[in-house]
């Protein structure tokens, strides 16, 4: 009896023991140069005044290194991307990164006076949390924390708001009232609208 | 007054018990009502409302709408320090007590905010952040036709929001006040909706998801734990 209490108590030693390593493992480099690349292109294709079509496009590669989209897809879609084949999984991320990359170039159309402030870089469960403000040329500051998981971002939280919750509870709504197809149509739909105001404005 | 009073509690705690999930989550029953409270409410907001938010932008500057929401803010931080104290942040409450003594004086009624020009910032606190801090952590949400998002938890907190002022100034509070207030609120946010507008495809669930974010980033004085979203993916992330 004792020695099966024993090896009990060894098994969930070692248990919580593996745990504390998956937690505290190696979070790899400090990404802060990542992020502030990755303000540099926002700032540049703010002060550009190029159209909306050569924004997306100098946007786009920048975009596609900086955030880790397949992880951002699967949390975003939860039950439902178990269920989908890994030709529609990435069918799905190519549209998800379209749509990210629409609505960076939307908000950031235009320059004056923005500048991000980079705050701190401190190592998380899961890799690094980058800390920084957007101040506006008015002086209103918001806090932007960008959450790394290995080298890419996967959770942008504005002002204690994550981005990654947001996209969830938003498609996980869709997907329950309309189904994955319509959830597939309205993001199309929404890329198609920046699209139109950008060429619009 | 007291039965009122007795009902009201009983109204908050009911609603508040038998949430069995997780802390600060989203908690909808009456996603029906719900729904069609914003439905009517968003085709208020934009076919009257926004319209004349629009107008109120377009005949004042910038500044001076900083000022007037100062004003109102400066008049609201008294609610603010009460509950940083009641949460037991002495500091908190100070903080916000030497504010509203600062910007009504030096700040002209509270139209500058010299207090956070020295460092002194808005706590941000209120009844329903009391409530949680003392353990309602788990509440239902309730969109209230033409006033917006809240829960049970919340919801005398939006009230003393709103009447605050009235219950400050007393008669000195008149209608225009009201509306002024109204307008100058509703374009301070309406940035941040235009941007919800453009990119949620389902506009009322990316509401209330924003909702209890804010609350829960407001309770946790703007440090909250981080959700865990790799949970249900445990077993697929050797994958990634």
């Amino acid at each position: 009896m004792l020695g099966i209490l024993a090896a009990a108590i060894w098994l969930l030693a070692a248990a919580a023991h593996g745990q504390a390593e998956a937690d505290t493992a190696d979070p790899g480099e400090d990404p802060s140069p990542r992020i502030e690349s990755f303000h540099a292109a926002l700032l540049e294709a703010m002060r550009s005044n190029d159209a909306y079509d050569v924004r997306f496009a100098s946007l786009s590669p920048v975009v596609g290194e900086v955030f880790d989209v397949p992880t951002i897809a699967r949390i975003s879609l939860g039950r439902t991307w178990k269920s989908l084949d890994e030709p529609a999984r990435a069918q799905f991320c190519e549209l998800l990164e379209e749509l990210i990359t629409a609505t960076y170039t939307d908000r950031f159309d235009s320059y004056s006076g923005q500048t991000f402030h980079l705050l701190s870089a401190e190592p998380a469960r899961r890799g690094w949390v980058v800390k920084t403000e957007l101040e506006k040329s008015d002086g209103e500051r918001v806090s932007l924390d960008y959450y790394f998981r290995g080298s890419r971002v996967f959770n942008v939280v504005a002002d204690g708001v994550s981005d990654l919750s947001l996209r969830r509870a938003d498609y996980n709504s869709i997907v329950k009232q309309e189904g994955y197809d319509r959830l597939l149509a309205h993001i199309r739909d929404s890329i198609a609208e920046y699209e139109a105001g950008g060429t619009d404005g | 007054m007291a039965k009122a009073l007795m009902l009201a509690v009983a109204v908050l705690l009911g609603g508040c018990a038998s949430l069995e999930g997780p802390e600060y989550g989203p908690y909808d029953p009456f996603d029906k009502f719900n729904r069609g409270s914003y439905k009517f409410s968003d085709a208020v907001d934009k076919n009257v409302l926004i319209p004349v938010v629009k107008g109120y932008q377009a005949v004042t500057p910038q500044w001076l709408r900083n000022g007037i929401g100062n004003v109102f803010s400066n008049l609201r931080e008294l609610d603010s320090a009460l509950n940083g104290y009641l949460q037991l942040k002495p500091g908190s409450g100070t903080t916000d007590l030497a504010r509203v003594a600062l910007n009504t004086t030096v700040g002209i009624g509270g139209f500058f905010d010299v207090a956070a020009t020295g460092g002194l910032i808005y706590q941000e606190e209120d009844l329903g952040q009391t409530l949680a801090v003392a353990g309602i952590t788990r509440t239902r949400y309730v969109y209230v036709p033409l006033a917006g998002p809240t829960t049970i938890r919340d919801a005398p907190y939006s009230f003393i929001r709103a009447w605050w002022p009235r219950l400050l100034l007393g008669s000195a509070y008149g209608w225009w006040m009201g509306i002024i207030d109204l307008l100058n609120t509703r374009a301070e946010v309406l940035a941040v909706t235009e941007a919800r507008d453009a990119s949620a495809l389902d506009p009322y669930a990316f509401t209330r998801e924003a909702y209890y974010q804010r609350r829960k980033f407001l309770i946790y004085d703007g440090d909250p734990p981080m959700d865990d979203f790799f949970d249900d993916f445990e077993d697929e992330d050797e994958a990634f």
